[in-house]
């Protein structure tokens, strides 16, 4: 889709930056699973200590991410558990998390949590999160950590390496975005 | 109300490449990207005025606020390019449309589709830049997705990341999933 983008009607001087352009966001679309090339950055970087502590500096940051990501689905199993009214329209917003957490590096086990004492383990303590006993105040608690999940992963890609950065910010979009399906949901 | 500050954007480091040769090569990546970002937020403007021929009343305040926002993105960018130094890419006369939109449905459909156009190079241009213009980058990349899902009526998993794009098919393509929240 994204090739075919609003197209000029005139060639006219500026065709050929455009197709240099094209061929810039091409190139993003080319580039390999961005999970493996940041993998392989971690992996490559044994050589001086400054990129041992900028990769593990990396990493710290991803996993963060996964625990934050890990946290928010904890809080969407604990509202669907209180209201199973509402379990059916948080699945499609409940199965993107997950997925956010899997492309930060979490594995699926650990990315959903059914036993939330579980994760004490690999990622901090997850306590079950309080779900407010009316419908629409828990939707406006799950949509209020969205928001701050969205906050705090574009306090964090100031940090970031470049893919990670734009991991991170699209993640974050995608949280502003359920923020705001959830507020617009409780009407 | 964006303030792209293009003095910071030249990278420290560029994904574990050596620091000394990746000065001028990040400064040009950035303002590559800033050039598409600004390429993109012209088309937005450009479609947004077919937008707000075709949308039914209700929603025109939703499509003026739209075209509001990428117009000031777009005047952003033009100044962040030339800051720069560089010479801001022009909007063409015309676009030719991605799809037909000869009614109220086509042209939320096509509002979505500005967005997400918009989504992708923001995305790149947080990745080609750091500093204010990431954070600038960033919150245009939000802005964006919440738009398109205001368009839409529902979301996407990594707006922006076409090669995740994928597994996210059913909400990224239609506008009836109206039941997805």
């Amino acid at each position: 889709m994204r090739n075919v983008p609003l197209t000029r009607t005139s060639p006219g001087p500026t065709g050929p930056r455009r197709r240099s352009l094209i061929a810039l966001v091409g190139g993003s679309i080319g580039a390999a699973g961005t999970g493996a090339l940041l993998t392989g950055c971690t992996d490559d970087s044994g050589g001086s200590g400054h990129t041992d502590a900028r990769a593990s500096a990396d990493e710290r940051l991803r996993s963060h991410a996964a625990r934050e990501s890990a946290a928010l689905l904890a809080r969407y199993d604990a509202t669907a558990e209180a209201h199973p009214a509402l379990a059916n329209r948080l699945r499609p917003l409940r199965e993107e998390v997950a997925r956010h957490a899997e492309a930060f590096g979490s594995t699926p086990a650990s990315a959903s949590p059914p036993n939330p004492a579980a994760d004490a383990t690999s990622g901090g303590p997850l306590r079950t999160p309080a779900v407010p006993r009316h419908a629409r105040k828990a939707l406006t608690a799950l949509a209020e950590a969205e928001r701050h999940t969205a906050d705090a992963r574009v306090l964090a890609l100031a940090a970031a390496p470049p893919e990670l950065a734009r991991l991170l910010a699209s993640v974050a979009a995608s949280n502003a975005a359920h923020a705001y399906l959830l507020a617009e949901s409780r009407a | 109300m964006s303030t792209w500050q293009p003095a910071a954007t030249v990278m420290s480091a560029d994904g574990g490449k050596g620091d000394d040769e990746s000065g001028p090569a990040t400064a040009r990546r950035a303002l590559q990207a800033m050039q598409a970002a600004l390429a993109a937020e012209h088309a937005a403007v450009y479609g947004y005025g077919v937008v707000g021929g075709r949308i039914e009343d209700q929603r025109l305040a939703e499509a003026r606020e739209g075209l509001t926002a990428h117009r000031a993105r777009r005047d952003a960018l033009d100044r962040a390019v030339r800051a720069l130094e560089g010479e801001p890419v022009s909007s063409a006369a015309a676009y030719a449309l991605p799809f037909p939109v000869p009614d109220v449905a086509a042209a939320a459909r096509l509002a979505g589709e500005l967005e997400a156009r918009v989504c992708a190079v923001y995305a790149d241009l947080v990745r080609a830049t750091d500093g204010a213009t990431r954070r600038e980058a960033a919150a245009a990349l939000r802005e964006a997705a919440v738009r398109a899902v205001r368009w839409r009526g529902s979301s996407v998993t990594f707006p922006g990341l076409a090669e995740r794009a994928a597994g996210s098919a059913p909400s990224a393509t239609t506008s009836n999933a109206t039941d997805a929240l």
